[in-house]
């Protein structure tokens, strides 16, 4: 019995199945690697053991199962191909434990070339059975019957094994020797394909998880990612730019996971971090929150898997892309100008309504920048490169921004959003007369490698953001902290 | 290739279930029994007939059970254990260890039917030695009589006629298709004895008391008589051999 090719992979594509005019099976399609004991996680009802069966063709639906590259049907050898555990008590109460296993090995004579009863008596050793050979099954344990089902499974030394709750009804004890058991078969270069509804069990026997729920495989993660998620914070991302994101992620020493197509779970970064890092490389999120240790991660990921994606994600419109070389002149500072223009109802930057409950409750200067903030955050890029000269401000700006993009794309402010952009002429227009340097005069300014300071104009060609963006302002600090701190606050309550 | 291994596999697989069964043995004892009981009333019957040589051969088939149906008692037994081999699989769930052992389920159908027959061969000939005993020791006890002095039974009696094997095969693979269509061990059995009985009684040379009434029936029905006396076992078999194995295909197993 050799293993560990690609050979062996037990490969499930697209499988359906209905049963009672209900889908209990939506296009599933997974892998099981040789040499790994892979989990198949879900709370009652999601579909476990329906997938088992389909992937055995005991029950009728679409898609197909590939063992060794054949289907389960027209493989050779059945027994020595795949061993299967699919309802423990399904045996004739009648017959000893040694009966029941002759006769399933009469199935596939060859399968003992060495003699039944060696074979026999070699997995009711393995299994802890040799002393209750000859005892009738009516006579066992619920933990001897699974260990015999077991037992069975073993009999053909077969190159698969799929088990279906193998630790309902066993014993405490009996789950150690049974992980230790399905880690020793998987070493040998076989598929191992265990299914269960508890989280720390399914950790304790698996090397890879999928989780499965309303019959759609809704996410996979290693057994070490599961086990480090029951003891630590982490933040789950849904973006339609998913590996952008990851590439931005793992660039800033996090450890992103991906879910599902649009999932993301983070750890090693903070939620206002994330959100800090999606905004600055221009990528929409959906939904930005945080999960809690003590949250079942099964439960966590199905919650944040199970909502509808969006339908359209958001995107900045082309018209007001942040140039590569920003224009040379950028009015300054902030306090005069932007409180002039609004004064005046100038014709760069036009103040948009906002939600009352949302508006921050500052000065009419800082109240305007904040609502001019949020909204060409959540809709330009031009912020972007602002808050890319800027520091921490930036982050909170563009923290804020994320928040809102995440809000509008629940549709809970999805109508505030739209008024709050303008048609896509009017865009230009503005964007041509001037509205990014407007814009910039919001922040702080001498944040971006090429700004000067002292003059206000950026005299260099960049305004990516740069070492220089993480450092404190040095123009009065505590008021730009107060005041992006209402940003933030502003943007997040948006998102609650 | 694969599918001959299949179905030898599975009939390997349903012979030793049925060897291994406990009430296997205890039927094929009942049949053995229920044979010598149909026996005895037929010797005593040709013995206070008077000729008791002349009818010997008919004594040891049965007496009146097998002019209805040769092996009749056989027919029935092998049909309860050949439907028996399908029912077992859907009462205690054992159908889901069966078809993952053997997940070819027309194959498997095959095997059960190479099984019933086996089966039916052995059933037969157990049942007719037991007639045979039966028989001798009857003439044996009523040797007293006058009648019963000079009977002599040969020992070709104790085998099982062609007609005998032939309609208790029939039976036990009827016992098989019927099973998986009507679900029930009982209707299964009891269905295939009546299917056989009814060919046993269109066949050429039937001495079937039911006979006439059988071809009225045909009649009735606008069927021509010998035709579809000829015809009968085929259609039977092939309509319900289709009708099985859309069951098993179609059948959920839990």
């Amino acid at each position: 019995m050799t293993g560990g090719d690609d050979g062996r992979v037990i490969e499930a594509i697209e499988l359906t199945a209905r049963r009672h005019r209900r889908q209990v099976l939506d296009g599933v399609s997974f892998q099981v690697r040789p040499g790994q004991v892979t989990g198949l996680l879900g709370p009652p009802g999601s579909g476990k053991t329906a997938l088992l069966r389909r992937m055995l063709q005991l029950d009728r639906g679409g898609g197909r199962t590939l063992f060794d590259g054949r289907v389960f049907r027209s493989a050779a050898h059945p027994m020595r191909s795949v061993g299967v555990v699919l309802d423990p008590l399904a045996v004739h109460p009648a017959r000893t434990v040694a009966g029941h296993l002759r006769l399933a090995l009469s199935a596939d004579p060859g399968a003992a070339p060495r003699g039944r009863r060696e074979r026999i008596a070699a997995v009711l050793d393995v299994c802890g059975l040799t002393e209750q050979a000859k005892v009738r099954i009516c006579e066992l344990t619920e933990g001897m019957t699974v260990r015999l089902a077991l037992a069975q499974a073993l009999l053909g030394d077969p190159d698969a094994l799929l088990l279906d709750e193998p630790d309902r009804g066993l014993e405490p004890e009996g789950r150690d020797w049974l992980a230790a058991l399905l880690r020793a078969y998987a070493a040998q270069g076989r598929c191992v394909l265990v299914s269960g509804q508890d989280t720390n069990t399914m950790v304790g026997f698996a090397d890879r998880l999928l989780v499965l729920d309303g019959g759609r495989l809704v996410g996979q993660r290693t057994a070490r990612q599961a086990a480090r998620e029951l003891t630590g914070d982490c933040v789950i991302v849904r973006t339609p730019q998913v590996l952008r994101l990851a590439a931005v992620l793992v660039a800033a020493a996090a450890e992103p996971t991906q879910l599902d197509g649009t999932c993301l779970e983070v750890r090693g970064l903070d939620r206002a971090r994330v959100g800090d890092l999606a905004f600055r490389n221009d990528i929409p999120l959906h939904e930005l929150s945080v999960r809690s240790p003590n949250e079942d991660p099964v439960t966590a990921v199905l919650e944040a898997c199970r909502r509808p994606s969006a339908v359209v994600p958001v995107q900045a419109p082309p018209a007001v892309r942040v140039p590569e070389h920003p224009p040379a002149q950028v009015s300054m500072p902030f306090s005069g100008g932007l409180s002039k223009d609004l004064d005046d109802g100038g014709p760069n930057v036009r103040v948009l309504p906002y939600p009352p409950a949302a508006a921050p409750a500052a000065g009419s200067a800082s109240t305007a920048s904040a609502t001019a903030t949020t909204t060409a955050s959540a809709s330009t890029a031009s912020a972007t490169a602002s808050s890319g000269a800027a520091g921490p401000h930036a982050g909170d700006a563009s923290s804020a921004a994320a928040s809102t993009r995440a809000s509008c794309a629940e549709g809970e402010a999805a109508a505030g959003f739209e008024s709050g952009f303008e048609s896509g002429s009017d865009f230009e227009r503005r964007s041509e007369a001037g509205f990014e340097s407007e814009f910039e005069s919001d922040f702080v300014p001498g944040f971006g490698r090429g700004s000067d300071p002292e003059s206000g104009s950026a005299s260099g060609s960049g305004w990516e953001p740069g070492p220089a963006a993480v450092s404190s302002s040095p123009a009065d600090p505590d008021a730009t902290e107060a005041r992006d701190g209402r940003r933030a606050a502003s943007g997040q309550e948006r998102v609650r | 290739m694969t599918a001959l291994r299949s179905v030898s596999n599975a009939a390997a697989y349903e012979a030793t279930r049925l060897r291994t069964r406990r009430s296997t043995l205890g039927l094929m004892c009942l049949a053995v029994f229920g044979s010598a009981l149909a026996t005895l009333p037929a010797a005593r019957e040709v013995v206070d007939s008077g000729y008791p040589q002349q009818h010997v051969a008919w004594v040891v088939a049965g007496g009146t059970a097998a002019m209805i149906l040769p092996g009749a008692v056989a027919v029935l037994g092998t049909a309860w254990l050949s439907a028996g081999m399908v029912t077992e699989d859907f009462r205690h769930g054992i159908a889901l260890t069966t078809y993952t052992r053997l997940p070819r389920r027309g194959a498997q159908l095959l095997g059960k039917l190479a099984v019933a027959l086996l089966l039916g061969l052995v059933l037969a000939s157990a049942t007719r030695l037991a007639a045979y005993l039966t028989a001798l020791g009857g003439f044996a006890l009523a040797r007293g009589s006058s009648a019963a002095e000079h009977v002599s039974i040969g020992f070709m009696l104790a085998l099982p006629t062609p007609a005998e094997c032939l309609f208790v095969g029939f039976g036990g693979v009827l016992g098989v298709l019927l099973a998986p269509v009507v679900r029930l061990r009982v209707l299964a059995a009891a269905g295939a004895w009546l299917a056989a009985a009814l060919v046993a009684a269109l066949a050429p040379g039937s001495r079937s008391p039911y006979t006439q009434d059988a071809v009225y029936a045909m009649v009735r029905l606008g069927l021509p008589a010998e035709e579809t006396a000829l015809a009968l076992p085929c259609v039977l078999l092939t309509v319900f051999l289709l009708a099985a194995l859309a069951a098993v295909r179609r059948r959920r197993i839990d």
